[in-house]
């Protein structure tokens, strides 16, 4: 009988875990360590953040689901990771504190024998004075944060219908921020609803970015194969920012938010401030606050994780330049560099460096868009795992270790710019490979046969099915392994 | 002081284009050559 303990229950976490309980047998436990009640299918949080859709409509109770797959649930928050044991307790165990109503705050150990971090982000809104829905912005990056951000936009729109005018300020609230596709999806569908109401002619909307240009969402841009031509991002994006009228800020970093006004530095030097009346700013991420220990209890964190907090895994992290990466520097299986029962999945492990190329402001100021691994690489990333720790509980040291490295896997990316049947429209994007390798296609990077973008309505019906298909998989209806991640 | 910039240069989709990107018969086709690509990446991002 082994133990597996997982923690988070995000795309990677919850994957690995319903994953992991089918492919072996009840006599082994699953265990889900999650913070949160709900599962939330955060892609759909920006249809709340302008009011199309409710809280209700992107979350679900964990437990149920749980309870019914025989996956053991812990409300709680992965505090210490002790992998070689402690002093007082020789096994390999996390040590939780509990953020459910009946043990709010009550600490207590978990033991494994097997343990995959999956925490996701931390969500670093201290990176930037006065960013997040605590100080002068909001954010859709919660289903809860994206509802508050609704208000305040209905707020705006009763300004706007009753003759104001008004600034809205959308986009990366750092100069190292990811996710700009998220920011992207929202500037657009603000767009969309303020043309549904009828007052986009008193409203200015400002995309502000990290980006050095439009299209590169942390990618480092895109070439689109089309008619045997091949159309770079940039282009495809500015295309859609003007069409729409939105204007831009790029290669920004916000250094802090005031009442109603932002200030940033560009890449230039150049000092600026941005007056708005509404902004969704997204933060930074940067790993979950798990401190490592020893046997003997002394702190080993800088050994386990990188200083972004984010766990080091089998990456090549040697610093080098932008001119020498390769697409081999990515990890393939995800095992921690320290222990070879500990991996960690989706967002929480350390990436070898960007891929957009990082710039450096005349002041010293980093703006570099962090590498994105949200949705598609962390649920493939989290079943390999699964995968690979099956065939470790079932063959033991001989079991085939599976991989995933983003070099050799295509994603998919739908970023709505507007919701509606008939009016709805959507930038459908797949890439492949998402990390760019130039060693094996030139340039570009990446395969311009595969790699492809188009606008239209039909994307957006894509992802609203996607929307559904993938909430009734992450609910664990019948047949839902044979939807892919 | 406030850098923001506009796109003006940058190409628009001709009227033609635009009807397309909403023509219920022209969205349904694209659906499915959508729904075929995305399954022939998910395909590549599995192993």
């Amino acid at each position: 009988m082994s133990r597996t303990v997982i923690l988070g229950a995000g795309i990677a976490g919850h994957t690995a875990a319903l994953h992991l309980r089918r492919m072996v047998g009840k006599e082994h436990d699953v265990v889900v360590v999650a913070p949160n009640s709900k599962w939330n299918w955060i892609p759909s949080n920006i249809w709340v953040g302008v009011g199309q859709m409710s809280v209700k409509q992107v979350t679900f109770p964990l437990a149920p689901i749980y309870k019914r797959k025989g996956i053991e649930f812990h409300q709680a928050l992965a505090t210490e990771l002790h992998a070689e044991g402690s002093p007082t307790l020789p096994r390999p165990h996390v040590m939780v504190r509990y953020t459910d109503e009946d043990r709010q705050g009550v600490v207590a150990p978990l033991e494994y024998d097997y343990l995959i971090n999956a925490t996701g982000p931390k969500l670093n809104f201290g990176a930037t004075p006065g960013l997040g829905p605590d100080g002068h912005t909001w954010s859709v990056c919660t289903a809860g944060h994206a509802a508050e951000t609704a208000t305040a936009f209905e707020d705006v729109l009763v300004r706007l219908h009753a003759g104001e005018r008004q600034t809205l300020l959308i986009g990366m609230g750092h100069g190292t921020c990811t996710c700009q596709g998220a920011a992207f999806e929202y500037t657009f569908n603000v767009e969309h609803e303020l043309v549904k109401e009828g007052v986009r002619d008193r409203a200015e909307v400002i995309y502000i970015t990290n980006e050095s240009q439009l299209g590169d969402f942390g990618m480092d841009g895109m070439n689109f194969g089309h008619k045997g031509d091949v159309i770079p991002s940039q282009m495809f994006t500015e295309s859609l920012f003007q069409e729409r009228g939105v204007k831009a800020i790029m290669s920004a970093h916000v250094e802090r938010v005031e009442p109603g006004i932002a200030y940033y530095e560009q890449v230039d030097g150049t000092k600026g401030e941005q007056p708005f009346d509404f902004a969704m700013l997204l933060p930074p991420f940067r790993g979950a606050d798990l401190t490592a220990f020893d046997a003997a209890d002394a702190d080993i964190t800088s050994e386990v994780f990188a200083p972004s907090g984010f766990m080091k895994v089998d990456a090549d992290y040697s610093p080098k330049p932008y001119e020498e990466w390769k697409a081999s520097d990515w990890p393939k299986t995800y095992q921690s560099v320290k222990y070879d029962n500990v991996w960690a999945a989706g967002i929480a492990f350390a990436p070898p460096h960007q891929m957009s190329r990082p710039r450096t402001s005349p002041n010293g100021t980093v703006i570099a868009p962090a590498p994105p691994r949200t949705g598609m690489p962390s649920g493939v990333i989290g079943r390999a795992v699964a995968q690979t720790i099956a065939d470790r509980i079932k063959h033991g040291a001989a079991g085939k270790v599976h991989t995933a490295s983003m070099a050799d896997m295509g994603a998919a990316c739908i970023a709505s710019a507007g919701k509606g049947w008939r009016t709805g429209q959507a930038a459908a994007m797949t890439v492949f490979p998402i990390i760019p390798d130039k060693e094996k296609y030139g340039e570009a990077g990446r395969d311009v046969k595969e790699t492809y973008g188009e606008i239209g309505l039909s994307a957006h019906w894509m992802k609203v099915m996607l929307h559904y298909l993938f909430i009734y998989k992450a609910k664990a209806r019948p047949l839902w392994f044979l939807i892919p991640e | 002081m406030s850098n923001v910039i506009t796109f003006t240069g940058a190409r628009v989709a001709t009227p033609g284009e635009v009807r397309a990107r909403r023509n219920l018969i022209v969205q349904a086709w694209r659906f499915a050559i959508l729904n075929v690509k995305m399954i022939v990446m998910v395909t590549k991002g599995h192993h």
